[in-house]
């Protein structure tokens, strides 16, 4: 028996259906993982991109042309 | 490489200096709006071929068929693409606080994509094409592709690797899923056996190529023209409004469940076809779970502007990014809706489907893009925007030119699919002449026409305002040079949370769900990326596996047909020319099992007709008629007659002109190379087919030849082009009714009511 004998006979009359309520079941779970994270965490991370400046120091050089 | 330095510092801190590239950006975000103008320009050209059919006066590189492609695969991989590569270049630098990985490879990367970019351009209008939708481009094209792409992703992680900041922002989770699934898409869609220098053969046949193309061409749309451009919006948008993203909470959802669905849908485009019925409900099904990450994204997006929506009036940028996501909004709600099998019935093979890919192309992906490129260019130039005047004037045009475009394909689209679908009260069809269809939505060809030139005149005005924006850069550029600490090399995660339930009366598993909801998992995932990268990797090819196993190896998804034989070495000549020519473009070869569509086309099309079909050509539009049981419904003069000038058969035809090919030779000399690939991807042709090809080949030309002057047509077309493309078309669908070979005949029964057969087109007689 090799593997196209075990597909063929395995049945995917449900398996859309099944494959559709396991990955509900998956994006509830995430739901509910990220709902119950701390505000204050979230709202900082969130915060992150506005930060990116500010965190570093610059100095200006003015030694070459670019393109 | 880095220009990186470490330095001391008076704090206990150690500091590394250095630069970002603006230049590779600049070089991205310059060829983003050039060749945006090039692709745009095809697209008006070819709406109005289509308007207008006597625009492209029988010049063979001007033809529908191959321009169509160049505008497709110029917007999609010149255009957007060259955006995308613009915005991480622009955005990894500065979330990962670090210069790219290797300027070399930047360099590599920026001429190596536009060379693609080039020999597209020559190759598709010269007719060289592998004949699949959106991947088009042949085999050497195609490994350049993966090679230049290959470098993009070593220059991509290798900044990653060397980021001077811990945790990675929510735009470059998408652009690593966009890097890593773009890979996998391109290489095993485009696995073919070459055939010739510009020639191959895909190594999926019908059932089997159509699972693998959707596949590839839907998750191309997600993971080129979406994932992308969610980082970029992710990015630019928090930072045009000064504020930042609404929810980070949703920014996860959004980003996870959109990787692990999007892989699922691709079969939702062949819906109703010979693809088998499993595997079609399994991409409605994810395809409608695409509205919840579509639309908690799209409300990402607009909600970041909470606060900030009194700029949106005086800001072009935001302006452009507020119209963009909404435009998301709408083709992530339409895009499942159309997934859904009764509405596809009626939308499948019309414009509407075309006015869908156009909302979310102009709409989101235009106007994201130039959202972008309006904020960032004065910051790479180091100067003001030339005219924030122009740009908000651009704005108003594109969005008119946007509504002048849709709107009527739309109405186009349900206006052809229920006149294709009316029966009268007698049972026929109501509009049995598919040219009656036609005619009725040319008038919106003509409005689509003016909606396209105002679309592309708003993108010229954007090309002379960034241009005259480069032009006021300063004499020299200030170099900004950053100072920042190194990531400490061993960092710790914070310990992991005690059980909030201690004391409690529950069970140990509810001990864990409390650890388990406390603790940042996705945080920690955050400073990984190649486990974040792997985990996407994963989520991908597990999906990816989940469908294309099953349609590989259940023997019940493509039932034999005894009768069905490979194409005799003529009609594989006139098939490679019907790829060439981008004849898909305009003609499916596959007809629903509804109604309406077998009282037009006759007998629904059986997945075991397309076994030997490499690539499918079962096609997404029918801007002329189904050709799946083409074969003996015409004379063959009349398909001679009809390729010379389409007009002198059907005055109302749009078809362009193909007189060129009663003039051009066939390539005989090339048939026995052609031949063995197609063994070679297992289309089983003996030994004296494949050592006398050429002879087989030149022989049925003579037939056919002489058939179409007993007909009363003209003489002398032997070597003829179109002796090979009438032999193809004259072969189509009849195999089904062939009779079956007498061992064989008491094992399958063919179904009735076969068309008459003409001796220079029995299948697999030669």
């Amino acid at each position: 028996m090799n593997l196209t004998d075990v597909v063929s006979h395995a049945g995917f009359a449900g398996y859309a259906q099944v494959g559709f309520v396991v990955s509900l079941v998956a994006f509830v779970g995430l739901v509910a993982w990220v709902t119950f994270r701390p505000r204050s965490e979230m709202k900082a991370h969130a915060q992150m991109i506005l930060d990116e400046e500010q965190a570093t120091q610059q100095v200006l050089t003015n030694d070459r042309r670019q393109p | 490489m880095d220009q990186t330095a470490a330095v001391p510092s008076e704090g206990a801190a150690r500091l590394e200096e250095f630069t970002y590239d603006e230049a590779t950006p600049r070089a991205f975000a310059f060829a983003t709006v050039l060749w945006g103008v090039v692709g745009m320009l095809v697209g008006l050209l070819v709406a109005l071929e289509l308007a207008f059919p006597r625009v492209s006066g029988g010049v063979p590189f001007l033809s529908f068929g191959r321009l169509r492609p160049l505008h497709t695969n110029a917007v999609i991989f010149a255009f957007a693409a060259n955006a995308v590569f613009a915005a991480v270049y622009y955005s990894t630098q500065r979330l990962c606080k670090a210069r790219m990985f290797s300027d070399v490879l930047s360099r590599i990367h920026f001429w190596g994509w536009q060379a693609i970019i080039v020999a597209a351009a020559i190759t598709l209008p010269l007719g060289i094409s592998q004949g699949k939708e959106y991947a088009e481009l042949e085999w050497p094209i195609d490994i350049a592709v993966a090679l230049v792409w290959v470098v993009f992703a070593i220059n991509y992680f290798g900044t990653l690797a060397r980021r001077r900041e811990r945790h990675m922002y929510v735009s470059l989770w998408f652009y690593s899923a966009t890097v890593v699934t773009i890979a996998i898409l391109h290489i095993f869609n485009n696995l073919s056996i070459p055939a010739a220098p510009w020639k191959s053969y895909s190594i999926y046949a019908g059932v089997q190529d159509a699972l693998m193309q959707w596949w590839y061409g839907h998750n191309a749309v997600g993971f080129l023209l979406t994932t992308p451009f969610l980082g970029l919006m992710y990015y630019f948008m928090p930072k045009a409004a000064g504020r930042p993203v609404f929810s980070y909470r949703l920014s996860i959802i959004h980003f996870w469940s959109l990787v692990f669905i999007y892989i699922w849908a691709g079969p939702h485009h062949l819906h109703y076809t010979a693809l088998p019925e499993w595997a079609s409900t399994l991409g409605m099904l994810f395809s409608v779970m695409l509205w919840m990450p579509s639309w908690g994204g799209m409300l990402n997006g607009l909600l970041t502007l909470r606060g900030a929506w009194q700029k949106v009036s005086a800001d072009p940028v935001l302006k452009f990014f507020v119209v963009g996501v909404t435009f998301y909004g709408m083709a992530t709600f339409e895009g499942p809706l159309l997934s859904v099998k009764s509405v596809n019935a009626l939308s499948h093979y019309t414009d509407w489907t075309i006015a869908h890919v156009h909302a979310g192309a102009l709409g989101w992906v235009g106007f994201m893009t130039f959202g972008m490129l309006y904020w960032m260019m004065p910051r790479l130039c180091q100067t003001e925007l030339w005219s924030k005047k122009l740009a908000t004037t651009h704005f108003w045009i594109a969005t008119v030119g946007l509504v002048l475009y849709i709107v009527p394909i739309y109405v186009a689209g349900i206006t052809q699919g229920s006149m294709w679908r009316s029966i009268d009260d007698g049972g026929r069809l109501a509009y049995p002449d598919f040219i009656e269809t036609l005619s009725a939505v040319i008038p919106m060809y003509v409005v689509r026409v003016f909606g396209g030139t105002l679309y592309l005149l708003g993108a010229v005005l954007a090309f002379v305002n960034l241009l005259a924006t480069w032009a006021r850069r300063p004499a020299r550029y200030e170099i900004v040079v950053h100072k920042v600490a190194a990531l400490a090399p061993g960092f710790q995660d914070p310990p992991l949370p005690k059980s909030r339930l201690k004391g409690a009366a529950v069970v140990d598993l509810a001990h864990t769900i409390d650890v388990w909801q406390q603790a940042a998992w996705h945080r920690r995932l955050e400073r990984l990326p190649l486990r974040f990268t792997a985990y996407v990797a994963v989520a991908v090819v597990i999906a990816s596996l989940f469908e294309i196993i099953p349609t590989f190896l259940i023997r019940s998804n493509v039932p034999t047909i005894q009768t069905v034989k490979p194409y005799t070495p003529l009609e594989l000549a006139g098939r490679d020319i019907y790829l060439g020519e981008g004849c898909y473009n305009c003609h499916s070869q596959m007809i629903r099992p509804i109604l309406a569509e077998t009282k037009r086309y006759g007998e629904f099309s059986k997945p075991g007709e397309f076994v030997y079909d490499h690539p499918f050509q079962w096609g997404s539009r029918r801007i002329g008629p189904d050709l799946a049981r083409e074969g003996g419904r015409q004379s063959s003069v009349w398909q001679v007659l009809h390729l010379q000038n389409p007009r002198q058969i059907n005055e109302r035809s749009i078809m362009p002109e193909y007189a060129w090919m009663l003039d051009k030779d066939i390539d005989f000399d090339g048939i026995p190379a052609r031949l063995r690939a197609m063994k070679k991807v297992g289309v089983p042709y003996d030994d004296a087919t494949l050592s006398a090809g050429a002879a087989l080949a030149r022989k049925q030309a003579a037939l056919v030849a002489k058939e179409i002057v007993d007909q009363k047509g003209p003489a002398g077309l032997d070597t003829k082009q179109v002796v090979a493309l009438v032999a193809y078309l004259q072969r189509l669908g009849k195999d089904l009714y062939a009779a079956p070979e007498p061992a064989i005949a008491a094992a399958t029964t063919p179904p009735a009511a076969p068309p008459a057969a003409t001796s220079p087109h029995e299948g697999g007689a030669l």
